[in-house]
């Protein structure tokens, strides 16, 4: 939205030839968040003789409409006086509903400018931002980065942020960002009073992880099936008993993920800043592990909501979703997440206007194969057959089919429990998989995906071609363990993950064999 | 016997009472006929109050019961009597001999018959046992009897129709229903190539009192009655019980005290039930062994390399996770994924489960 400064021409010019009475118009930048993208907001403010009040329009919900209150309290408390006039307040675009309550010092902003307390110069070209207390001090406001990404985009030279945000809103760069904690130092500092410098980004900060694969001890079967999905994006599942080391193994995943490059952090950080969930004013450095538990609903899973707010799917962008207790999640919410799987993102409609969040996720699930736990361990399990299939059978068939890699975990014998301590380290895992990650962005730089989990049906002919002994080897397989057309095209885009981690360029009998180890029965 | 008379049978064997209802009404008028043309007032005396028994005897005189017989006939479902030749002679002696039995496919002679039963829930280890059991006794040329239930049973009764052997399935429901429905693949294959035997009419649901009752007629069609795992309180031992009664030889498959789904075998064991040591074992009991001895021989033949025979040896009938195989062999997994992809194609062993590998009881077959 490009902000164009007409409206005051035609007012003016309107105005003056009335009776001489005075007009007084003023109009500034404010901004929103839809969804987790920011919006420019011009607030138009106008103070002429009338019945005193603030009058304000444009689509605002309730807790925008509050904010005339707000604000004439926080300026009389300041010690501005405010003239017994009309004021009408407009935020345009007015087809979008105003939400949140950053408006307020823009408003204050404006009217204090339509006031005279400085000169109207002083805030063009500027965005404001904040939210006011009774006292005039200015808070803090959820999705200043977006918002102040988006003021870049258009050019805008500077932003007055709450203090707090200041620092988020830097990471931006490229844009001066001044931090404030009183509408009185916004006055001041636009009159030259004071001078506030402009904020700096703090240095990208990469500390350790907290967990790391050295802490595993055994688990050569899941440490191995947490490499290969890793290498490939694999959707990856972990069927066993409890206590077998199921959500050890996926809260270290991030670990071994090649770290975010500056642009995947931006675009987190952005989603964070906009659900108001940024703990540290700085870029995000690691990848999210998002654990829902299984009481999450659908929408808290996928976003939505009345105003639509990114869900867990999007909230572990470029990063793991672990569901674990995998059968007890509400059907409704298992299914919602099968679109978002495919597309790597989520729509979410309404009357207004469509929302999009990005949904690039990997997602790692944990369950027990019955209710104990301990099937087909027959000796502790007393569950019947068809109770064993019906929780199984809990989750549905086309979610099954999204995961890629299913292992069953047993639990550690004491001498594994116990260890040597000699177990490798997450970084070094990293090494091979960031490998395997670069021969799949040069495989795929001319496609539109970027691992080998997204291959479609249709690309598996040229990505995942087979030598004659291979297709011969693989078709007994086929008939043997009476795969399925998916079963089969599963096993090759694991195989093909196996075969790049290991440097390989063809797929081999021995990439099948282990792929056919780590598939779905 | 005549049609006609078949037909009153057919009539009198749907009331839906117990054996010891039917043998107190045959007792006292002598004949099915006799008893549809008793008034009903006399015939409550004599049973007692059946809320069931009685509305069967009010509406029944309203069906077509000739008609009723002639859909069983082209169901292909017979019914033979007690007095018939072809009524199996093993369950003569019997004092409750049931007095009709329903049967798709043919009734056994005087074949040897060998009963496989056990737990519905057992162990992989169990399962194999079962099998192997069912195979050595199919290719003696034994017939396999059971009920098709869930577990031990089927695993036998499988194994010896894999084997081209013959195998008789006494229901506890009608024998043109299917229970447990899980087990359609089975009663299909028996119905085909087995024979399915019950004493109550087509259509009987499978109720609990059923079973117990059917349990008679397992051990009574054979000579030999193997258990192969059973819990403490099993419907198992039930069957073994009748079978002493009648006085069957019993065998049991022993197994460690700890388990329990071997503790109604170490039970009967220790009652005074023969212990089955191998498959084997059971046909040199019987008399038999060495008839298809040359089918063994060949299979030996299977020669396994050395990191195969390795991970083979470590594989038991009792399932293994892979991780498991992983930290005893020592090998990494790429390794184990083709061997066992190997042992899998060449039918030595088997995944159970996700993740879980077992051996095939084919293998034990080559190694003894």
């Amino acid at each position: 939205m490009i902000v164009v400064f007409t409206g005051k021409i035609c007012y003016s010019g309107k105005g003056e030839s009335w009776k001489g009475s005075e007009v007084i118009y003023c109009t500034i930048i404010g901004g929103t968040t839809l969804g987790i993208e920011g919006r420019l907001v011009q607030v138009e403010v106008d103070i002429s003789d009338g019945l005193p009040g603030i009058h304000m329009v444009g689509m605002l919900s309730s807790e925008v409409r509050e904010a005339g209150e707000r604000i004439k309290t926080a300026l009389k408390n300041t010690g501005f006086s405010i003239p017994p006039k009309r004021i009408t307040i407009n935020l345009s675009p007015a087809d979008i509903k105003k939400q949140g309550s950053s408006y307020d010092l823009p408003i204050a902003a404006a009217i204090l400018a339509n006031l005279g307390s400085f000169p109207m110069e002083q805030i063009k070209n500027k965005l404001l931002l904040g939210e006011l207390g009774l006292d005039g001090s200015v808070k803090p406001v959820k999705g200043a980065l977006p918002m102040v990404l988006e003021a870049k985009r258009f050019g805008i030279a500077s932003c007055i942020l709450p203090k707090e945000n200041a620092k988020e809103g830097a990471i931006a760069e490229g844009i001066e960002v001044f931090g404030v904690d009183h509408i009185g130092q916004v006055c001041d500092f636009l009159n030259h009073k004071i001078i506030i410098s402009p904020e700096m980004a703090l240095p990208l900060e990469r500390k350790k992880y907290m967990v790391d694969f050295s802490e595993v001890n055994g688990q050569k079967l899941l440490r191995r099936a947490a490499e290969i999905a890793a290498a490939g994006m694999h959707n990856f599942l972990m069927e066993g008993p409890p206590g077998s080391g199921k959500t050890m193994i996926a809260k270290r995943m991030p670990t071994i993920l090649p770290f975010l490059t500056k642009k995947e952090q931006l675009e987190l950080t952005k989603i964070y800043s906009a659900a108001g969930l940024l703990t540290e004013e700085r870029l995000i450095w690691e990848r999210p592990f998002r654990a829902p538990h299984h009481s999450a609903t659908a929408i808290s899973l996928v976003g939505g909501g009345a105003v639509p707010r990114p869900g867990e799917v999007t909230l572990a962008m470029k990063g793991i979703l672990f569901l674990d207790e995998l059968p007890e999640f509400s059907r409704s919410a298992l299914e919602a997440m099968r679109q978002p799987l495919e597309d790597q993102s989520v729509v979410i409609s309404r009357s207004k206007a469509s929302y999009r969040f990005p949904a690039e996720f990997m997602l790692v699930g944990a369950m027990n194969p019955c209710k104990c736990g301990y099937y087909p361990d027959r000796e502790r399990c007393n569950c019947r057959e068809k109770d064993v299939i019906s929780y199984q059978n809990r989750i549905s068939r086309p979610f099954l089919d999204r995961m890629d890699i299913v292992v069953h975990t047993e639990q550690a014998e004491y001498s594994q429990i116990s260890g040597n301590g000699k177990n490798e380290s997450s970084a070094l895992i990293r090494q091979r998989v960031e490998a395997a990650h670069q021969i799949q962005q040069k495989r795929y730089q001319k496609e539109n995906i970027f691992y080998n989990s997204q291959i479609r049906p249709g690309q598996i002919e040229k990505f995942c071609q087979l030598k004659e002994g291979e297709k011969r080897f693989l078709e007994e397989i086929y008939k043997t363990f009476h795969l399925t057309g998916r079963g089969y095209f599963r096993i090759l885009k694991v195989a093909r993950t196996i075969a790049d981690l290991e440097g390989s360029r063809d797929i081999k009998k021995q990439h099948i064999s282990e792929a056919l180890l780590l598939r779905q029965r | 016997m005549d049609k006609e008379e078949k037909i009153d049978w057919h009539w009198f064997l749907n009331i839906p009472i117990s054996y010891i209802g039917q043998k107190k009404l045959l007792e006292y008028y002598g004949n099915p006929k006799k008893v549809k043309e008793a008034p009903l007032e006399e015939i409550m005396q004599i049973i007692g109050k059946i809320q069931v028994g009685i509305e069967y005897l009010k509406t029944s005189k309203n069906t077509d019961w000739k008609k009723a017989y002639q859909k069983l006939e082209e169901e292909g479902i017979q019914l033979t009597m007690k007095g018939e030749e072809r009524y199996p002679s093993q369950l003569l002696p019997l004092y409750d001999a049931p007095y009709g039995l329903y049967h798709i496919g043919e009734l056994p002679k005087k074949e040897i018959c060998v009963s496989v039963v056990g737990a519905r829930n057992c162990s992989r280890y169990g399962n194999e046992v079962a099998a192997a059991i069912g195979r050595a006794l199919a290719e003696a040329g034994v017939s396999v009897v059971s009920g098709m239930a869930r577990g031990i049973d089927s695993a036998g009764q499988w194994a010896a129709l894999e084997k081209g052997g013959k195998s008789y399935a006494v229901l506890g429901s009608g024998v043109d229903v299917c229970y447990p429905e899980e087990n359609r693949k089975l009663y299909q294959r028996l119905k085909k190539e087995g024979t399915l035997i019950s004493e109550f009419p087509p259509g009987s649901l499978p109720l609990a009192w059923h079973f117990p009752v059917r349990n008679r007629i397992i051990s009574g069609l054979s000579q030999v009655l193997v258990v192969v795992e059973a819990r403490e309180k099993s419907g198992s031992l039930i069957t073994a019980d009748l079978a002493l009664e009648q006085g069957k030889d019993i065998y049991a498959v022993p197994g460690r005290m700890t388990d329990s789904l071997s503790k109604g075998c170490n039970e009967l064991i220790k009652n005074g039930a023969g212990i089955l040591l191998s498959p084997r074992m059971l046909l040199e009991e019987l008399g038999i062994f060495g008839r298809k001895q040359e089918k063994n021989s060949k299979k030996s033949s299977i020669r396994l390399a050395e990191k195969e025979n390795l991970l083979y040896s470590g594989l038991d009938l009792t399932p293994k996770a892979t991780e498991a195989i992983c930290s005893e062999t020592g090998l990494a997994l790429a390794e184990i994924a083709e061997i066992l992809l190997s042992l899998q194609l060449k039918g030595l062993a088997v995944e159970v489960g996700t993740g879980y590998y077992a051996r095939t009881g084919k293998g034990e077959d080559c190694h003894r």
